[in-house]
């Protein structure tokens, strides 16, 4: 009779040495199969098959759950990056538009052959009573009151207030603004009044003075403020009227003083003098 | 006597059930091999006759139902049975660290055994690849180790009470 104390040393020694020899034996076999093996096979099949019955909508589900999550993520993360790359798109195309203006102020400027200061608009107040605009320079800049200020499309007006870093210019189609001009046609010359919303107004035009729409008006040079040649409008209507010795002239500003955004202001003295 | 009739049953509805549910919960990422924490509570609570024979039915069960080698798991399962008994004889394996650090050993013994086996068999040596299924198992039946063993034994005192109060009534 063998000892209990070895009889577990035994069996165990027992165990491993069949597990050793099943594998060994099954190695040498090319194809896996036996009684034993097709007997669990088939033992575990219908319960293979009845939890995966029993599993596959809650599987379905608990997919789908988690599919969601990371949908809802995704989902956001994405609506996060296109508003990133909107804000980027707007910056970018901000700074395009502003290439471009700029780029048409600097030709502007090399046409002038004046010193000049490149300024931004930071306050414009098209409701009120005086039409005027705020720039971002000033005196420490060289600006001075009565400077002209163009932009790439056409004359703005002149500066009528100076602080350190910011200017007061009064626009073109304030009332109280008078500018001596000529119709470029004709040659006749004549006040230019602002009139407001309704754009300018030709004073002093003789009815003998042939003008007609759409002809250009231009600084005359006279007042000695701006430079001669300066577009400022066209000619928008003539009212030929018999009763008067002058003819009414209306004038569309060159300028769209509701999208100004940076202007140019003409300094005295020519380009290269100090 | 009915420990040794159902083992057969038992040992199928536990390694479908571990193949099935945890690759459903874990996308076949991770699974979970309950029956090694079973093979390794056996070593420790249970004798060499039973114990041993249910990791050899469990390890066949195993082989059958993931295509193995017969033998293969047979083999490793009884190795680490019997390290358990061995270990149970000089230590007493009750306290929660011992359990999970005995069970994340064994786990990745486990992994070391199959990757060896398939060295030794193919020709090829997958632990690299094996690793990444092994540590993070051997991490997760270390953690589950501890509420399966206090499971198994609710599961082996109710069992024996049954058996022997049926006699008396």
């Amino acid at each position: 009779m063998v000892p209990k104390r070895y009889r577990s040393v035994i069996l165990v020694t027992a165990l491993i040495i069949t597990a050793v020899a099943i594998l060994s034996y099954n190695l040498r076999q090319p194809e896996r199969g036996g009684f034993f093996r097709m007997l669990v096979l088939e033992a575990a099949a219908p319960l293979q098959r009845g939890i995966n019955a029993s599993v596959d909508g809650l599987s379905d589900a608990w997919r789908r759950y988690i599919f969601l999550i990371g949908l809802q993520e995704e989902n956001r993360r994405l609506e996060e990056k296109i508003s990133r790359l909107t804000q980027e798109l707007i910056r970018y195309r901000e700074g395009y538009l502003e290439g471009l203006r700029l780029r048409k102020l600097l030709e502007m400027k090399e046409r002038i052959h004046h010193r000049t200061v490149t300024a931004r608009v930071i306050d414009r107040n098209p409701g009120a009573i005086f039409k005027t605009l705020v720039i971002d320079r000033g005196s420490s800049q060289g600006v001075r009151t009565g400077l002209p200020v163009v932009s790439d499309q056409g004359l703005v007006g002149k500066v009528i207030e100076t602080s350190f870093y910011v200017s007061r210019v009064l626009l073109i189609i304030d009332e109280t603004s008078n500018i001596d001009v000529l119709v470029q046609g004709s040659r006749a010359q004549a006040i230019l009044q602002g009139a407001g919303a309704a754009g300018c107004i030709l004073k002093y035009v003789p009815k003998i003075e042939t003008v007609q729409a759409g002809d250009p008006v231009i600084t005359s040079g006279l007042s000695g403020i701006f430079d001669k040649g300066l577009l400022i409008g066209t000619v928008k209507s003539i009212n030929r009227g018999e009763s008067s010795l002058f003819h009414k002239i209306e004038v569309s500003p060159a300028v769209n003083f509701a999208k100004l955004e940076e202007v140019l202001v003409i300094l005295p003295g020519r380009e290269g003098m100090q | 006597m009915i420990f040794y009739l159902l083992l057969p049953v038992f040992s199928i509805f536990l390694i479908v059930f571990q193949t099935t549910i945890p690759g459903i919960l874990f996308f076949d990422k991770i699974t979970i091999e309950l029956s090694l924490i079973l093979v390794i509570y056996a070593g420790f609570h249970m004798g060499a006759l039973k114990g041993g024979l249910l990791c050899f039915v469990l390890g066949f069960t195993q082989d059958c139902l993931t295509g193995a080698v017969s033998g293969f798991y047979v083999l490793q399962y009884i190795l680490i049975f019997t390290l358990s008994l061995v270990v149970s004889t000089k230590v007493y394996a009750a306290k929660v660290p011992f359990i999970m650090g005995f069970t994340m050993l064994c786990a990745l013994l486990e992994g070391w055994m199959i990757a060896a086996l398939y060295l030794f068999i193919n020709g090829m040596n997958v632990l690299p690849a094996v690793m990444y299924v092994i540590v993070p198992q051997a991490l997760l039946l270390a953690v589950l180790s501890p509420p399966l063993f206090h499971v198994l034994h609710w599961i082996e005192v109710t069992l024996s009470h049954v058996a022997n109060t049926r006699p008396a009534q």
